[in-house]
This record gives structure tokens, C-alpha cells and sequence, in this order.
């Protein structure tokens, strides 16, 4: 357990989350028995609440009337070019984030569930054997676009764990479609074009979506 | 434009005030103004010298922004937005001058161990000797009510060390998030919470003093 000089040095990553489980157990442990350092927290706390209300002074009116009289004169215009796109894509990418890669694996889930109860049985439209295709290549098609969407945040907070794992649930659920859906699944080069070729088309598709400019991550750059 | 994409993305308000503005609208810019004008002196102060320098660099600022308005994609809230243009604009400044705020103060925060509270306050098996003294009535709201409370809150603020104030400004003052504030000042994430944690427990310490009188 931490003294209590050693609580003190560490409380910001204590606030930050910035603490392993263990050393966060015991810095609790210690706040449980010490109401000094409660104290010490709770003074902590107000301090930076105190920092975020710090009340805003208001502009010089001279200095507020030059930059309207810029304002004027540059007139800032054009159409925002990408907003429209950007709009979408950010609401999308931070619906994603919030839900996490949960509604991914749901989603791969609900095609394979889909894939298992149509693949096997021949309809109207298609015979067994093009339906059964038609659904193993949109199985597909969903872990290209979880690699793809993977690639593209990889600049950020998804790591290649994440990676990983997206495409592990894309080839499992191709897999697990394979196995129960498919009458011709038990012939070697079906397997092979539909497994292998799947996953490296999933490869490249992912790799080649993440030089797109609209979706690869600026680079860094200075500059306004 | 750099936009880089930690933390929050801009707000649909965001979207709508750059509608707003790329249409002309002197309103909403007056409004920016206001909201941010003193926010971005505030923070220009910790990277150059003196205040007409800060000055200069806010109105910079603020042409930058009018000019990038345009290419603004939304990667970032708005305000991050505005803050990372002013801090470009220091830095290319701090160059320029040579003797503005060392940035390489934020890329190596003092190795030196600089404890959050005077050791001479605990004993020497790391207890309390001297505990915090209690303010446990006070609220930001009060204590931001009485004008001598705030007048040594920014005292406190002004005798940190200009990256320490940089950090904290951003991340107390400002309510950036700590991916965001590593990404605006180039630092990595350690040295962002090392400088975060040195200025919060210095101005714990000088409300600690103002309040408890220590």
C-alpha cells in the first residue's frame, strides 16, 4: 500500500486512469483508512473544478471591432467542400466508437446466423449452389469492411489487437458459414477459393481502402 | 489543414457556427470573438515572451482561422481546432523570436523528481505530519465568487512554469482530453501528465495556503 507522501505523487494518474489494477486496489485501500488523504483528494478534485470555471474576461471593444472589420473585409466563403461527406462519415465513425467493436461482432454474427438459415437451401430466385455463393461472399464481404474500417483508425486508438481480432471474427464466421451452410463445402478447392482467397482478397481490400484519401488519417502537418 | 482525430470530433453546433460563418454571418464570428478572444491570449502568454508579442499572435490566430474556415473537415471540435492553429502560430513565432518559451521544456519535463507536496509536511515513515489543512465547505462557485481568491488562483497560474501552465490551461482551463492535448503540443502521453501533475498539486498547494493559511 502506498504511504500517504507516496499517494500524493501519484494521485494524478490515479485520476487519469492511468493505473494498473493492483496499484489502483491499494491506492483505495489506503483512501479507505486515511481521511487526510481523502482530504488530499477531494482538494485535488475541487482544484481542477475550480480550474474549469475560471470565468471568461470580456474583449476590449476596440480590439473586438478590428477583427469584425477583418472579418468584413476577408469575408471567409466557399463551400465547406467535404463537410457534407465528412458529416456522415465522423457521425458514423463516432457511433462505431462509442459502441465499440461489440456491434461489429454482432453484426458478423446476425450475416453468419442469416447466412446458415438461407445459404443451405435452395429458393426461388437461385439454385442451391449461387445462393450459397452469393451469401459466402457478402459473409466476406463484412470482415473486408471491418479490416478496412480497422486500418483506417489504426493512426489512432485501435491497435493491432483490434486488427486482429476482426479479421479472426471475419475468418470464423466464413468458417463457421462454411461448414454448416454450404452443400459443397467438403470439396478442397471450394474451400480454398472461398477461405483463402477470401481472407487475402480481405487483405488486400483493407490495405488498398486505407490509401484512399478520403479515408486514410491526415498527416501531420503544420500550418492553418 | 492539420487535423488530427483524438478526441472528440466537432459537434453538429460546431457544423452549424462554420456554416454560420463561411455565410458571413458577423454575429456568429462576434460571438467566437467573445468566446474565445481572451482564452487564446490567455494561452498564447505561455508561449512567448511578452504580452504584445501574445497579442500578435492571437490576431495571427484568428486571420488563420478566417482563412481555414473553408478547408475545416470537423476531425476535431472547433475550439481544438482554433487552439492548435494559435499554437502553430507561437511556435513558428517562438523560432522566430528565439526567445520565447522553450519548447523543448515540454518534450523533457525536469527528470528531477519534483514531489506534489513539501516532504517536510510528512514524517519520515511517509505519513501526514502537517495533514491538509480542510476547506471542505468551499466550492469553485464560492471560492471563484471573491475576487482575492481568484487574483491568487492566477497568480498561482502565472509563477508555473510556461509549459506546466500550457498543460494545465489546456486540460483544466480548457477541458481538452489528454490524447488532444498531447497531439496539440507534441508530447507524448507520460510527459503530458508529468507536467499536468506538477502544476495541479502547485495550485492545490496556493489554494491550500489562501484557504487554510498554512
Amino acid at each position: 500500500m502506498p504511504t500517504c507522501k507516496e499517494l500524493t505523487d501519484v494521485v494524478t494518474d490515479y485520476l487519469e486512469g492511468r493505473m494498473s489494477v493492483m496499484r489502483r486496489v491499494s491506492f483505495r485501500l489506503h483512501l479507505g483508512m486515511c481521511d487526510r488523504c481523502r482530504a488530499y483528494l477531494r482538494q485535488m478534485k475541487m482544484t481542477i473544478e475550480t480550474l474549469g470555471r475560471l470565468p471568461d474576461e470580456p474583449v476590449p471593444a476596440e480590439v473586438r471591432e478590428a477583427l469584425l472589420t477583418r472579418f468584413r473585409t476577408i469575408r471567409p466563403s466557399g463551400a465547406p467542400v467535404t463537410m457534407r461527406r465528412r458529416t456522415f462519415v465522423a457521425a458514423f465513425d463516432d457511433w462505431l466508437r462509442s459502441r465499440g467493436w461489440m456491434v461489429v461482432g454482432m453484426v458478423l454474427f446476425g450475416a453468419a446466423l442469416l447466412g446458415v438459415l438461407l445459404g443451405g437451401q435452395p429458393g426461388p430466385l437461385l439454385g442451391t449452389w449461387e445462393r450459397c455463393l452469393l451469401v459466402e461472399l457478402g459473409v466476406a464481404a463484412l470482415p473486408v469492411v471491418g479490416v478496412g474500417v480497422a486500418a483506417v483508425r489504426m493512426r489512432e486508438r485501435i491497435a493491432a489487437s483490434s486488427l486482429a481480432a476482426v479479421a479472426a471474427i471475419g475468418a470464423l464466421v466464413g468458417y463457421l458459414h462454411l461448414q454448416l451452410a454450404c452443400p459443397y463445402s467438403r470439396v478442397t478447392v471450394h474451400a480454398l477459393v472461398i477461405d483463402v482467397g477470401g481472407i487475402l482478397l480481405a487483405a488486400l481490400l483493407g490495405a488498398a481502402a486505407s490509401r484512399l484519401p478520403a479515408l486514410r488519417p491526415p498527416a501531420p502537418s503544420g500550418g492553418a | 489543414m492539420d487535423e488530427k482525430t483524438a478526441g472528440p470530433r466537432a459537434s453538429g453546433e460546431d457544423f452549424a457556427l462554420v456554416q454560420r460563418l463561411l455565410a458571413g454571418d458577423e454575429i456568429a464570428f462576434a460571438g467566437l470573438v467573445d468566446r474565445y478572444h481572451n482564452r487564446l491570449l490567455r494561452l498564447a502568454m505561455n508561449f512567448v515572451s511578452d504580452r504584445s508579442a501574445a497579442e500578435e499572435v492571437v490576431q495571427d490566430t484568428w486571420l488563420g482561422v478566417m482563412s481555414g474556415l473553408p478547408s475545416f473537415e470537423g476531425r476535431s471540435a472547433l475550439k481544438t481546432w482554433i487552439f492548435r492553429i494559435l499554437i502553430n502560430r507561437a511556435k513558428t513565432r517562438g523560432v522566430r523570436e528565439a526567445r520565447s518559451m522553450p519548447f523543448s521544456a515540454l518534450e523533457n519535463p525536469d527528470s528531477e523528481h519534483e514531489p506534489a507536496v513539501n516532504p517536510a509536511r510528512f514524517q519520515p515513515n511517509g505519513m501526514w505530519a502537517d495533514p491538509p489543512h480542510r476547506w471542505d465547505d468551499e466550492t469553485p462557485e464560492k471560492l471563484l465568487m471573491r475576487q482575492d481568491a481568484l487574483r491568487r488562483l492566477k497568480e498561482a497560474m502565472a509563477r508555473l512554469p510556461p509549459s506546466q501552465r500550457a498543460v494545465l490551461t489546456l486540460r483544466d482551463v480548457e477541458g481538452l482530453d489528454a490524447g488532444e492535448v498531447c497531439n496539440i503540443l507534441e508530447i507524448s502521453e507520460t510527459n503530458q501528465r508529468v507536467l499536468l501533475h506538477r502544476a495541479r498539486s502547485k495550485i492545490r498547494h496556493a489554494l491550500e495556503e489562501y484557504l487554510g493559511g498554512v
